[in-house]
């Protein structure tokens, strides 16, 4: 396998390496015709500049010409036209291109002879043009020659200009008119034959011309380029083509090898690792061959049997057979085996000494693609430990670390035990749910470590307590639960538990520590209360919660009524979690009113639940709860936001009043974002800090907290106003109000009740007015229920009041209406 | 008119004073001095005549102008060609070689007097194995790596012949700026040069050397000789020769393809009838043969 893969990565190395080659040779070969075919384009080009040059020169006629030029650039055309026949063209690119330079050359002979005869009409005719105005001058300065003569050859050589210039004339009239002439003169006789000389230059340059015409030679050397452009770029284009094939083809085979590379270090790892684990694994190896010979044993097998490996190869596994089974046992096992291809159980097996051993065997069997049995693997796990580890397991299963106690699943399982014999019996039974008094604090001062040891202490002194067969177990921290078992009554109980709470009264020493705890018992009958387990753990618990409340070191027996409260309350905590999602609170609005014209000044917000499932819950009763539960941080804002809402609304529908007055409970200022969050709900509605004031109750203020003192300061900072709640019931300490930053006192409702009759009432009224005065703050008297009251608080100067008997809390379109229907009552 | 005329002559340039057509040659050339000293050897050498009497030097006598100073050269056993031999002097600057252009360059031109029947009468193969016994068989090799062959040798004697300049004739340094190297009179012969229009042929550095013109252009010349039409078989080519160079005329008589006359002055007379068909005075002729006499120079190096 491993030289297989190994045969594999040489070949792509190899074929990598081959392509890598072919791609150098492909770029050697590209970058070659790259040069050949700059050479040759070179070359064309060339020549094409001088041709460029040769119809230059054959514009050129009837001039004196030094012909060194015109004969150098045909020198060059030559050197040029032999250069690219002598360099490889059919090699370098096809056939094709080389006939196209072969008709090039023969066309280049053509328009070359073409040039020669062009030299040699010109050299001739540029004698005679010039021979014939010279001869002209001549003849006109001659005084001998006719004037009539004279005037024709000044004609005539007008009409030689023009045929210079290519104006076309009629060759024959000229002729005719030359013949004409009379000969009286030498001149004349030269004039005659250079003149008739003359055309048939002109004639022969027109010719020449003709056939230079028909040479095409610039177009031929062009269609050559072209064709040397096409072949070059399809060759490139394929070489490329074949070279992008190539570099895929590497990238490729490069991503086979990283791949089998990685691939084969990670068998190759995991190789490794499994004959690691197979030599070092706690547990015996055999592998042995079909025949059952063993092959290989590990080194734990060697420790588990005694028999080195050298001893047990090529032996038979039943050197370990004990001889406690029968044969049959064996039979039944291979059987297994066959069928399965599989059999584990515990065995005991026999070392070379002799000694029995406990294992637990497991023999596979191993098998080649055509499912032939090739050889057999049986691992032995020493289970001796494992056996006598169970037992210390079962006893940390069922007992509690710290005390040996039972622990709560050992306590369930033997009291449901004894649910079952005592319903059987017709026994009565008694559990005493006991918690340790103030143990978290002895915990929390002094460590864990003395806590423990406290307990363990509350352990011994327990079980000295009680009889042997009382079922005593400890379920939590500082939680013990006892069992009495065969009870005749519920005072037997209690006696127990005296007996218990008087144990634990006495001071434990404890380290150095001196310590004193005491403990809470509640207690739970069977099957007085219930015959339920569950339940009379329950109600034992509520019962040790009852005697808690009662004050701590006692017990107290189970109440349902209790129980029933303390579930009713757990239940209305779960409904107010989904209170504000079901839209089941919701505000009124009590109007806070000038005393003295009965003007409505403002509103206090009256948060009020309305549930599906209980109806309405009074807020003494909700309020505490979500106090409790932290509900009141969400209940909170929602009143703010409510409130806020309805005083834009009242706003929009000019009504002006004042403020709206809600209710801050203590919980609320623990919430950080309490101030932004307001003055974001401020901002959406449009409204300032001093259209709210605060209700704060006086034992908030009383907490002294420095952070709490902070908090209100910022609050009226911002603009709020701060209003005392139920001034007078806490215990309030006068002199600390002027500290505090506040507009608003709240009379409360106790003193007003029985206003102006009870003396008491009346005197504390007054100093609560009076003070305030002094402070420079106003009065609210809240629960105002008749005139007489309302009266005797105007008489003392209480501003602003709130009560029945002006409103009852109103909600929204009430409390609009209100406003509506008695105008007076507004400022 | 006489203003259109005027106007005519510039636009065409036709003036001959207009620029100088004929220029200097260069005091040097282009060439490799290990072939050039080859070349020599085996341009004096009568070993490449089939029967060693005739060497190239035979009917080039360097400093005799180049050529044989005969009418027509003598081959081999004697036989006499048919065509007067051209100076080998500045040929190098001829735009094709022989009367008749047939060869386009040196290396073409060296290889045909050597298998000429009448001239060497030999042929290259044989050439070849003579050659390769004698001291040359080293010396090409030296320079050639496939040693002696019939391209080598035409390549060595043409790398000799292109040493075989002459500058500095008195023309020439007249040209490059010396006023007094030639006298009034040859500077007027030059001025009736230009005039009478022999510089329409006779122009370029070689004076010549650089077109094909008919021998006869007005009237006929009478040669027995047809000239490039044995080339180019066109009918038009019948009587048209290479334009020689004029440089070193003094002393390449007897003139013209046939050497119809070894007189200057003759052969100054004939062209003006035969080329130009122009009149010219005996003066005239005298002043352009000065000018002529004032083309010669020694060559370069020897």
């Amino acid at each position: 396998m491993l030289l297989k893969k190994l045969d594999f990565t040489y070949t792509i190395l190899t074929i990598l390496f081959s392509i890598s080659i072919v791609i150098i040779f492909y770029f050697y070969k590209m970058n070659q015709k790259i040069t050949t075919y700059e050479n040759y384009a070179l070359q064309l080009e060339k020549l094409k500049v001088l041709d460029k040059e040769f119809d230059n020169f054959l514009l050129q006629k009837y001039t004196y010409n030094n012909y060194d030029s015109i004969a150098s650039f045909i020198q060059e055309f030559d050197d040029t036209l032999n250069k690219l026949k002598t360099l490889n063209m059919h090699s370098d690119f096809s056939t094709e291109f080389e006939t196209t330079v072969e008709d090039i050359t023969q066309l280049y002979q053509k328009k070359s002879l073409q040039i020669e005869d062009y030299k040699a009409i010109n050299s001739a005719s540029i004698n005679s043009l010039s021979y014939l105005f010279d001869l002209k001058s001549n003849i006109v300065k001659t005084k001998n020659i006719r004037a009539e003569n004279k005037k024709v050859i000044e004609n005539l050589t007008f009409e030689v200009m023009q045929l210079c210039l290519d104006v076309p004339l009629n060759n024959r009239a000229l002729n005719l008119r030359i013949n004409a002439l009379q000969s009286e003169h030498k001149y004349i006789e030269f004039y005659v034959l250079h003149f008739k000389k003359f055309l048939t230059y002109n004639q022969e340059f027109h010719d020449n011309k003709q056939l230079l015409n028909n040479i095409k030679l610039y177009a031929l050397i062009s269609s050559a380029k072209n064709k040397l452009d096409t072949i070059y770029h399809t060759q490139m284009r394929e070489n490329q083509y074949i070279t992008i094939l190539f570099f895929i083809g590497s990238l490729l085979m490069l991503l086979i090898l990283i791949y089998t590379h990685y691939h084969s270090r990670k068998s190759s790892q995991i190789l490794h690792l499994y004959a690691s684990v197979f030599k070092d694994t706690q547990e015996g190896i055999l592998i042995t061959d079909a025949e059952s010979s063993i092959l290989f044993a590990n080194r734990s097998l060697e420790i588990l049997t005694g028999y080195t490996t050298k001893q047990m190869i090529g032996e038979r596994p039943n050197i370990f057979q004990s001889h406690s089974y029968s044969p049959h046992y064996y039979a039944q096992m291979w059987e297994e085996i066959k069928k399965t291809g599989k059999w584990q159980g515990r065995i005991k097996n026999k070392k070379q000494d002799g000694t029995l051993y406990p294992v637990w065997l497991t023999i596979s069997s191993i098998t080649n693609d055509e499912n032939q049995i090739v050889n057999y693997f049986a691992t032995q796990t020493d289970i001796r430990e494992i056996v006598q580890s169970q037992e210390k397991i079962e006893h940390i299963a069922y007992h509690d670390s710290l005390t040996g106690l039972d622990n709560r699943i050992s306590f369930e399982e033997k009291f449901k035990q004894s649910l079952k014999i005592s319903h059987r019996n017709q026994q009565k039974m008694a559990l005493l749910f006991i918690d340790l008094d103030r143990f978290k604090d002895i915990n929390d001062t002094l460590g864990h470590h003395i806590g423990d040891k406290l307990l363990l202490e509350v352990a011994q002194r327990l079980t000295a307590v009680l009889r042997e067969t009382d079922l005593l177990a400890r379920i939590g921290g500082d939680e013990f639960v006892i069992v009495l078992e065969d009870i005749a009554h519920k005072s037997n109980a209690a006696q127990i538990s005296e007996k218990i709470i008087v144990a634990l009264k006495e001071p434990f020493h404890i380290d150095q520590h001196e310590l004193s705890t005491s403990a809470s018992i509640g207690i739970s009958f069977y099957p007085d209360d219930t015959d339920d387990f569950d339940d009379l753990l329950k109600f034992a618990d509520s019962a040790m919660y009852k005697a808690k409340e009662s004050g701590k070191d006692t017990f107290a027996f189970y109440d349902a009524k209790l129980y029933e409260k303390i579930t009713h309350n757990l239940r209305l905590e779960h409904a107010l979690k989904n209170a504000l999602e079901n839209n089941e609170l919701y505000l009124n609005f009590q109007p806070q009113y000038a005393l003295k014209d009965r003007a409505i000044i403002s509103a206090e917000a009256l948060v009020r639940w309305n549930t599906q499932e209980f109806g309405m819950v009074p807020p003494d009763v909700f309020i505490p709860l979500a106090e409790n539960s932290g509900l009141i941080i969400e209940i909170g804002y929602f009143v703010f936001e409510a409130s806020c809402q309805f005083l834009s609304k009242l706003r929009a529908q000019g009504h002006s009043i004042k403020y709206i007055a809600i209710n801050l409970s203590s919980n609320q200022f623990k919430d950080t974002k309490l101030l932004k969050t307001f003055a974001s709900i401020l901002a959406r509605y449009d409204l300032q800090a001093s259209d709210i004031e605060i209700e704060i109750t006086e034992r908030y203020i009383m907490q002294d907290n420095d952070k709490n003192l902070l908090i209100l300061q910022e609050l009226q900072n911002q603009g709020y106003s701060i209003s005392i709640d139920d001034f007078g019931t806490g215990y309030s300490s006068m002199s600390y109000l002027k500290t505090f930053p506040i507009d608003m006192i709240k009379i409360d409702k106790s003193f007003i009740d029985n206003l102006p009759t009870d003396l008491n009432d009346v005197a504390i009224t007054k100093a609560i007015l009076a003070l305030s005065k002094s402070l420079g703050y106003d009065n609210v008297a809240e629960g105002i229920e008749t005139i007489e009251q309302e009266q005797f608080l105007a008489q003392q100067g209480c501003k602003y009041g709130q009560g029945y008997h002006f409103s009852k809390p109103l909600n929204e379109n009430d409390f609009i209406n209100f406003i509506d229907n008695d105008t007076r009552k507004l400022i | 008119m006489p203003f259109l005329f005027l106007a005519f002559f510039l636009l065409f340039g036709s003036s001959v004073n207009a620029r100088e057509l004929i220029s200097p040659i260069p005091q040097t050339v282009e060439y490799s001095v290990n072939k050039a000293l080859l070349g020599k050897s085996l341009f004096n050498d009568t070993q490449l005549s089939k029967d060693n009497t005739v060497s190239c030097a035979t009917c080039h006598h360097l400093k005799e102008g180049g050529d044989d100073g005969l009418k027509f050269s003598f081959g081999i056993m004697g036989q006499e060609g048919n065509i007067n031999s051209p100076t080998v002097l500045n040929s190098t600057f001829n735009f094709v070689q022989f009367w008749d252009g047939r060869a386009k360059s040196l290396e073409d031109q060296a290889l045909q007097p050597i298998e000429n029947p009448v001239e060497m009468g030999y042929n290259f193969p044989d050439l070849i194995v003579r050659l390769k016994k004698t001291t040359y068989n080293k010396e090409f090799s030296q320079i050639y790596e496939d040693g002696i062959t019939k391209r080598n040798i035409a390549n060595a004697i043409a790398e000799y012949e292109k040493t075989l300049i002459t500058p500095n004739a008195p023309f020439d340094r007249y040209l490059n700026g010396d006023a007094d190297a030639i006298d009034a009179d040859t500077k007027e012969g030059y001025k009736l040069f230009k005039n009478k229009g022999c510089i329409a042929c006779h122009q370029g550095q070689n004076i010549g050397g650089n077109m094909y013109s008919t021998f006869g252009v007005i009237k006929s010349s009478k040669s027995e000789n047809i000239g490039r039409f044995n080339v180019t078989k066109r009918e038009k080519d019948r009587f048209s020769f290479k334009v020689p160079t004029l440089r070193n005329i003094e002393h390449t008589a007897p003139y013209f393809h046939d050497g119809r006359t070894s007189s200057l002055y003759e052969a100054v007379e004939i062209m003006a009838m035969v080329q130009l068909g122009r009149d010219i005075s005996k003066d005239e002729i005298d002043k352009i043969v000065l000018f002529l006499r004032s083309l010669s120079a020694p060559i370069m190096l020897d």
